[in-house]
């Protein structure tokens, strides 16, 4: 029950089936999907645009003869439009080509740079991919010159990868287009609901299943090394904190204490889990070796204490509702000194941290309901940064630059996602069911 | 509805687990198969183990003294019945006055019936943050069974002080009044 052998389905109890073999974990995380037909359980719609967003024109990399699911030049397109940083439109011919023959008509566009790029299909079987982005006005007009070989099943992450370079290039700051979300799908089935925790890129595609139970699954963690994920699962009636090796498959019970076991949270270098749990009557902060084991409570209060997560290695914010309603605090690991961050509002909870990072997000209860909040560790100054009255849940990209949360939509959960300053709005409704709990990956 | 469904579900649990034990209990109690004359003997349940002889198996209709009682106890007692779930207001863990009759009921209903035991599950309507609220439904479970061990419930007759979060409403809609009924801690009946 606790592990399982890498090479066999999961031996779990009837009611959770475990997906995933050895072989496709390993290869899935390069895509096996990406070669065949497959629909997207999230969509995207944008809602809201940003005035400040460079443009950009893309093309297709791939002509119509030569057929690929993803076309590398419409995955770019997508991803620089999905960060709120660019405003990409379509490129007009696939290949590369002198850009000095159509500049003017590029410029007459409005467009600052242009991407293009082409394939050709190798005796191998994989592709030879040649890119180049342009600056219309720079001094230097090649900003960059690429080629690689890409396997078929790994187009759409070497796609996300050119937008890393584009993003980092000309913002000057980490893309975040490789990363990962995971979130949990709730379903409806006859008479029970169906739980399943998915895996996906950032932009919700390659949705991979990581376990699926009918009973509820929920606070997903992933480690920043992208190895394993840490939920609780009520699989056996009563909330567990579980960590499962992404790749392996195998799953480990690292807290079933009698009451709640709630909230883990990786610390930055993946040797410990933050949790929360009720085993001596409060609801208190803990924290676990896993190498060792060996537990820690970090909090002591008759009020709750939960949703720990960390800043560093030395420090956490959780939520207390020791001065009444919950507020967020910081905790510093070695004297366990606390220190209330927030004052405005009467309910402030599910604080999300970029490690080491200047800001923090949360949820802000105010007169229009459950609000994403934003919070300078500097200055102290918050600002709402959404205006729907129910977003819960919200987590930040890797770099720090959007959020991902849950909102509603018709009554429905779905994801939602954001620059920052909230000025650019995106969701993700779901084809089925309702989407909780998401979290970015670090 | 719900509250027919829990009485349900009572019901059923009791008769499960009143065959599941009897199969566990030792010889003196479960081989005897204790007719409906003998009930009102109840205070003779040691002796009539004692000659059992050999076993002879229970029918499954056939409960142990102890639980036949509970069940007659239960089945009489509407009170008890139709105050299994006690309701909080937003964010709150405070028991209303109100409830405190009805737990006056359970509490000396358990007092009666030492090897009954009650599982305490806190829950939370759909709003705000689902971890807070898995923290806020233990809350509420944790003082409901206070409350049960200050009027001298004992300690081993709570099988389990849990919470759900807002992971199993009641009701499925988003009014004002879904919320009210979703706020709440249930009181599940179990025979050891």
């Amino acid at each position: 029950m606790v592990t399982q052998h890498p090479r066999h389905y999961a031996p779990f109890s009837s009611s959770i089936r475990l997906i995933m073999t050895k072989a496709f974990i390993i290869f899935g995380f390069l895509a096996v999907i990406g070669l065949q037909p497959s629909y997207a359980i999230l969509e995207i719609k944008i809602t809201e645009g940003k005035s400040k967003a460079i443009p950009i024109a893309v093309a297709r990399f791939f002509t119509s003869e030569q057929i690929a699911r993803d076309d590398i030049g419409e995955v770019v397109m997508s991803d620089l439009n999905l960060s709120g940083a660019f405003r990409a439109q379509s490129g007009v011919t696939p290949g590369l080509h002198d850009i000095n023959q159509t500049i003017s008509e590029w410029k007459d566009k409005g467009v600052q740079y242009v991407v293009m790029g082409a394939a050709s299909l190798q005796q191998t079987g994989n592709w030879l991919i040649q890119y180049q982005l342009v600056s219309l006005y720079g001094q230097e007009p090649l900003a960059l010159n690429m080629q690689a070989n890409v396997a078929p099943r790994n187009l759409r992450r070497f796609a996300h990868a050119i937008s890393n370079k584009i993003y980092e290039l000309l913002l000057g700051k980490k893309g975040f287009f490789d990363s990962s979300i995971a979130y949990v799908l709730k379903q409806r089935k006859g008479q029970h609901n169906e739980y399943r925790l998915i895996l996906a890129d950032f932009d919700g595609q390659r949705e991979r299943e990581i376990l699926r139970s009918k009973k509820a699954i929920m606070s997903p963690d992933l480690s920043s090394d992208g190895r394993k994920i840490a939920y609780v699962s009520f699989e056996n009636d009563v909330s567990q904190i579980y960590v499962q090796d992404l790749y392996t498959g195998n799953r480990q019970l690292i807290s079933g204490e009698k009451g709640i076991n709630s909230s883990p949270s990786w610390s930055p270098d993946n040797t410990k889990l933050a949790y929360v749990l009720s085993k001596d009557s409060n609801v208190d902060v803990y924290m676990v070796d896993l190498a060792s084991m060996q537990k820690r409570r970090l909090t002591k209060h008759f009020g709750i204490d939960t949703e720990p997560a960390w800043l560093s290695n030395e420090a956490l914010f959780f939520t207390s509702n020791r001065g009444g309603g919950p507020q967020i605090y910081e905790l510093d690991i070695s004297s366990l000194n606390k220190k209330r961050i927030t004052f405005r509002g009467g309910y402030n909870t599910s604080v999300s941290t970029q490690h080491g990072g200047e800001q923090v997000v949360f949820v802000h209860r105010n007169s229009q309901g459950y609000q994403i909040a934003l919070q300078n560790l500097g200055n102290g100054l918050m600002e709402t940064i959404t205006a729907s009255p129910n977003n819960v849940t919200p987590s930040f990209s890797p770099n720090g630059e959007m959020v991902l949360y849950a909102t509603s939509r018709d009554g429905r959960s779905v994801l939602g996602l954001m620059s920052v300053d909230g000025k650019h709005q995106i969701v993700l409704p779901s084809s089925e069911g309702e989407v909780i709990d998401p979290v970015w990956s670090r | 509805m719900s509250r027919l469904l829990i009485l349900i579900a009572i019901f059923c649990g009791v008769l499960l687990t009143g065959c599941q034990n009897a199969g566990k209990k030792p010889p003196v109690v479960t081989s005897n198969p204790i007719g409906e004359e003998q009930l009102d003997n109840s205070n003779d349940t040691n002796g009539l183990g004692q000659d059992a002889g050999p076993e002879i198996g229970v029918l499954e209709e056939e409960l142990p003294i102890e639980e036949r009682a509970f069940l007659e106890a239960t089945r009489g007692n509407t009170a008890l019945l139709e105050s299994l779930v006690v309701y909080f207001d937003y964010d709150s863990s405070e028991i209303k006055q109100e409830f405190m009759t009805a737990l006056q009921t359970h509490a000396r209903f358990l007092e009666q019936y030492p090897n009954v035991t009650v599982s305490i599950a806190g829950h939370c309507d759909e709003r705000g943050s689902p971890e807070y609220n898995m923290a806020l439904g233990f809350k509420r479970a944790e003082v409901v069974s206070d409350v049960l061990r200050g009027m001298n419930v004992s300690r081993d007759q709570f099988s389990n002080v849990h919470s759900f979060g807002s992971n199993r409403p009641i009701a499925l809609g988003s009014t004002e009044e879904d919320y009210e009924k979703n706020r709440r801690v249930e009181i599940t009946y179990k025979m050891n």
